[in-house]
């Protein structure tokens, strides 16, 4: 019984761990901190409804165009809102990213209202038994894409010489200058990334919570997640969305059921007090 | 090959550089001496464009560069080598020296590359699987300058490569720097250890509060009163010699 | 002589102007007050602050069930009480947070405003969860404030005494210190500034005005609910002092009244409400990221080129959390 109430909370977890790592790739190479990360994910998603619903383009396609659309979104962020901020404080993309956030949010609103949309599932809804455990399709194909997409990326930024140099440039921006790397340019890429994976989120997740214009705020349980892996941590996001995800299951099995809600937050406020740094943090010094 | 005209570059207010002229021909050795604020990092990282001059005009093989971008430098064939190494700390060895080859593409060149800055800094060797932040100091001096000697480049900007580093490796490193000039690369060298620099250097210029105070061939500048008081060490106490510009 | 003037014409003004305006003119004190608190943390002490509407949930709701329960209080005694209770609160709650780092901080106080509403609605024993709670009218001495005339005469005068009592604190040596803090925490520390006691009696004093601001906020609506302590209400406070003017008392001011003026102007469309704070806050924060105090100062300086080269120590504005500074 556990071990099902386990399966399915990572399930949860592999969409918090997507959340996580769009933040942490972007905080990595850069810095900043995208609040705008799950309402990026909500509009992408919006998008695909469009196709598919409204305008009754087939599934795949539909779903092709929506991700084609997050990069693009990913890339317009960088463009308008962070490159002309880019000597700012950290502070003040925050901000703007916050902004960002409550734009797509009415955006999407008066586009789309704020009613629940249900939405397709490309994988079909059954459940099998693999030996004591009974699992939804549903979910294994959220794991699986998850863990696909991992793969890929860490396969491009291990093996390819872009991705190497997006690396190179989260080290020592100076340094990947003088190397002839455009940074600027990395930048991009980095939001570029991140929006496709806020985008595979989206179509990963809206058939089992409907489509919303809330559904940004899982961008929160994103944050709870990075932190509790070690904010900054590429690994840590994964592991710190699988985690929360499973806790999250775990918990109301144990505690009063209201609790679910605040689960992201008790962690957050739970880890911060007692190892900021998370599970597998890092520490930076800062020279002054 | 290059050629600094009355360059001025500031931070945010303040101007660090104030009118530097300097030149550097064809496989020479010129080295930059000074005292700490200078400007010495200063005039190299506006040659390389991390910087860029409100005034002036720097010009490598007769074309101007002073407002190119840092990759348009590098692919031009001056390569920096920063103060402090600024390696990639969590990147391997390989995969740094494989950066250093950014902007070049053709395979065959990028092998060769690689050849040359092993043979010339066999350590690396054993260790290229290894993450740079875990080497030592003068191991990772190699690597910077093998990472910058990747890119094939004509100039290098080699900016204290002595820094930090004990006695005998400091010989090491500048016996190495003798021999990547042998080979046909052009230098120019910022150095706190006017002692080491000035055996190795052809040409010398001062640089004190962002100006050239003084200029000569090596041989004489060690000779020269003020620079022995100031910058080597020796000189009688109590006597106040002071630097003209030009000759002494 | 003319602020003078002006004064005496704003607190006749109840005389003159429709009850919907005079409620008006007290949702803009209540917000002034909340805005200023929120730029003691973030404005001046640089540290972000995305929970604030917690705080104002706790001074609403403690005056809401203090005046309930025990009817005989007058209102300028439970004020005060309020904002001691929800300053204690903040103070609590700034001694593990604030010496987080900038962006830790942010999350927490994001997680706190948050877990309050969520408490708030869990405890409906005491709250009244979802259904709202009617707040008792403010009496003081036997004068029960049951209009929003009388109201206005509680709460400006209330507000102006504690926006003076701000520009005080902001002058003086505590004062720059918290700017100090904010330009370069690392410097300041060489300076013995203790940062910790700083940091933490900031935001002390924040959640006091809020608790205030909440108190108040909790008589001029009269009825009170989860719902208008959420997390979007936090980040209306952010827009407030981000267009207004971080580390300004008058940009706080400015900020209340034109968000909470624009909130009324386009009641009953709340995405394009929503629309425009989230523009305003991202051109704001590219373009002008000093606000319109900012602005103004600039304005003030050009102006007066004639005057003494260096601003007026006055207003401090222009320099930015992390130590980035402008003009």
């Amino acid at each position: 019984m556990l071990l099902q109430v386990i399966l399915s909370g990572m399930a949860t977890g592999c969409i918090y761990s997507l959340m996580a790592l769009g933040l942490a790739l972007i905080y990595k190479s850069t810095e900043h901190v995208n609040f705008a990360q799950g309402d990026m994910s909500m509009i992408s998603g919006f998008i695909a409804f469009t196709f598919f619903q409204l305008l009754r383009f087939p599934l795949v396609p539909s779903l092709l165009i929506a991700l084609l659309f997050s990069v693009g979104l990913g890339l317009l962020m960088e463009r308008l809102l962070v490159r002309p901020a880019i000597t700012a404080p950290h502070f003040n993309i925050f901000i703007i990213t916050l902004g960002a956030s409550i734009v797509m949010q009415s955006l999407a609103g008066l586009l789309w209202s704020y009613d629940q949309f249900p939405f397709p599932t490309l994988f079909p809804n059954r459940t099998i038994s693999m030996g004591t455990v009974r699992v939804n399709t549903v979910n294994l194909g959220i794991m699986g894409v998850t863990a696909l997409l991992m793969l890929f990326l860490y396969l491009f930024f291990k093996y390819t010489k872009v991705g190497t140099a997006m690396r190179a440039v989260s080290q020592s921006q100076n340094a990947a200058l003088l190397m002839g790397i455009n940074v600027k340019r990395s930048f991009a890429l980095t939001w570029a990334i991140s929006g496709l994976i806020s985008g595979t989120a989206a179509l990963l997740i809206a058939p089992v919570i409907f489509l919303s214009t809330r559904m940004g705020l899982v961008v929160i349980n994103g944050f709870a997640a990075a932190i509790l892996g070690g904010w900054g941590s590429i690994p840590g996001a994964v592991f710190g969305g699988i985690g929360l995800g499973i806790l999250e299951n775990v918990a109301p099995y144990y505690f009063p059921s209201q609790i679910r809600n605040i689960i992201p937050f008790a962690v957050l406020v739970i880890v911060l007090v007692i190892k900021p740094t998370g599970m597998m943090g890092e520490e930076r010094r800062k020279r002054v | 090959m290059l050629e600094l005209d009355r360059v001025e570059t500031f931070y945010g207010k303040v101007r660090a550089l104030r009118g530097i002229s300097l030149k550097v021909r064809e496989r020479e050795i010129v080295t930059l001496l000074g005292a700490n604020g200078g400007g010495k990092t200063t005039t190299l990282r506006t040659i390389s464009g991390l910087l860029h001059p409100a005034r002036g005009a720097i010009r490598f093989f007769g074309e101007s560069i002073e407002k190119a971008p840092p990759d348009q430098i590098v692919k031009r064939g001056i390569s920096h080598v920063p103060e402090g190494r600024d390696l990639f700390p969590d990147l391997t060895v390989d995969e740094n020296l494989a950066m250093g080859a950014y902007t070049k593409k053709d395979r065959g060149d990028i092998e060769r590359s690689l050849k040359r800055v092993m043979d010339a800094f066999p350590v690396l060797g054993g260790r290229r699987k290894q993450h740079a932040g875990t080497l030592s100091g003068g191991e990772q001096q190699m690597l910077a300058i093998g990472r910058a000697l990747m890119s094939n480049p004509r100039l290098i900007l080699l900016d204290e490569p002595s820094l930090g580093l004990a006695p005998l490796l400091v010989q090491e490193i500048f016996k190495i720097i003798r021999e990547i000039h042998q080979e046909g690369t052009t230098i120019l060298l910022v150095e706190q250890n006017a002692n080491m620099a000035l055996q190795i250097a052809r040409y010398g210029y001062v640089l004190e509060t962002g100006k050239v105070v003084l200029e000569d061939e090596a041989r004489q500048l060690s000779e020269n009163r003020y620079v022995k008081e100031t910058y080597l060490g020796a000189g009688k106490r109590g006597e106040k010699v002071h630097a003209s510009p030009g000759h002494p | 002589m003319l602020l003078v003037g002006a004064g005496v014409l704003f607190f006749l003004s109840p005389l003159v102007l429709g009850r919907y305006m005079v409620f008006i003119l007290n949702l803009f004190a209540v917000y002034a007050l909340v805005s200023i608190g929120l730029n003691l943390v973030m404005g001046y002490t640089g540290q972000i602050s995305a929970g604030h509407a917690g705080f104002l949930a706790i001074g609403a709701y403690f005056t809401a069930i203090v005046g309930t329960k025990m009817g005989w209080m007058p209102a300028l005694l439970i004020l005060p009480l309020a904002g001691l209770f929800t300053g204690l609160i903040g103070f609590l709650l700034g001694i593990p947070i604030l010496r987080l780092k900038g962006f830790y901080i942010a999350m927490a106080t994001l997680a706190f405003g948050v877990v309050v509403g969520e408490i708030i609605l869990q405890w409906s024993g005491l709250t009244h969860g979802d259904d709202g709670f009617h707040v008792p009218r403010a009496a003081l001495a036997g004068f029960v404030f049951n209009s929003d005339k009388r109201l206005f005469y509680l709460v400006q005068p209330i507000t102006l005494g504690m926006v003076l009592v701000a520009r005080n604190i902001v002058r003086r040596r505590v004062g720059r210190a918290f700017i100090a803090i904010r330009q370069s925490e690392i410097a300041s520390q060489t300076m013995g500034i203790h940062l910790a006691k700083y940091k933490t009696s900031a935001f002390a004093v924040s959640a006091f005005y809020t608790g205030i601001a909440g108190g108040l906020f909790a008589f001029v609506i009269t009825h009170i609910s989860p719902d208008s302590f959420n997390l979007g209400v936090s980040i209306d406070f952010i827009a407030m002092i981000v267009i207004g003017g971080m580390g300004s008392i008058l940009g706080s001011i400015i900020g209340a009244v034109i968000l909470t003026g624009l909130q009324q102007l386009l009641t009953g469309l709340p995405e394009v409400q929503m629309l425009i704070f989230g523009v305003a806050l991202i051109l704001f924060m590219i373009f002008m990221p000093r606000g319109i105090s900012g602005m103004l100062f600039d304005l003030r300086e050009k102006l007066g080129k004639s005057g003494n080269g260096e601003g007026k120590g006055k207003e401090v504005n222009g320099t930015f959390p992390d130590g980035m500074k402008r003009g």
